[in-house]
């Protein structure tokens, strides 16, 4: 009721535009997701040039596909290898990638998440159902006012016959995030 | 620059419970006030 308040008030005073609040939501409801980023990780798989090129400016790199704007004006890519998993978290709020992945899930902003990131990344990465094998070690990068991460999984064994849309599909949110990996192929 | 917000490291808050499926917005007004916050950030009139 309050938000509703809020919004008749806002209108009538002629601060906001209701058909334009549909616009946004609509926007974050389908345009923006984690298909944008499956997207630049899938190109990244199947283009060393792009990959190259995400790694000195992911930035640039993935406002090339389009992807750009509120929450995601500092991009860096990290590449997980077989040495090391990279794990994003905001100790301080939320700060996440909103034009590569969306709005953030709850669980991202809660505090469990928050607090133990940092301090205890197996147990998180357990939670979560990831194993790794004995020897990556594990990374966390904590987001700052600025700067926004987005993880560039391993590109999962047994798809180099894949095409880019097929590569797509295996490029889960978590895995992006760091909290999972990328599918395997069924 | 230590504060309450500031929760890397701390212990007690218990486990995460990720939510399979997660919506955008679990309800209505989140989806409303969401919209507005933006649409708000984005009027000149308001100076700030």
């Amino acid at each position: 009721l309050r938000v509703r308040a809020l919004e008749s008030l806002l209108v009538e005073k002629g601060y906001v535009d209701p058909a334009a609040l549909d616009v946004l939501i609509d926007t974050y409801e389908t345009k923006i997701g984690p298909r944008n980023g499956a997207k630049v990780v899938a190109k990244a798989w199947t283009d060393p040039a792009y990959a190259k090129w995400l790694k000195e400016d992911a930035t640039a790199a993935i406002e090339s596909l389009g992807f750009t704007g509120r929450q995601g004006e500092h991009m860096i890519a990290l590449f997980n290898t077989p040495e090391t998993h990279n794990m994003v978290v905001c100790t301080l709020c939320s700060c996440y990638p909103w034009p590569v992945l969306g709005l953030p899930p709850v669980w991202y902003k809660s505090m469990p998440y928050r607090s133990s990131a940092v301090i205890d990344p197996r147990g998180v990465l357990k939670e979560f159902d990831v194993k790794l094998p004995e020897g990556t070690a594990v990374q966390v990068w904590d987001s700052t006012a600025e700067v926004r991460y987005i993880v560039i999984p391993m590109r999962p064994k047994g798809t180099e016959k894949f095409t880019e849309e097929q590569l797509g599909e295996l490029v889960t949110r978590n895995s992006m995030i760091g909290t999972g990996l990328a599918e395997l192929p069924s | 620059m230590n504060g309450p917000q500031d929760m890397g490291g701390q212990a007690g808050f218990g486990p995460i419970a990720p939510e399979p499926n997660e919506p955008w917005f679990h309800s209505e007004w989140e989806r409303r006030a969401f919209a507005l916050a933006l649409a708000i950030g984005h009027d000149r009139k308001l100076e700030y």
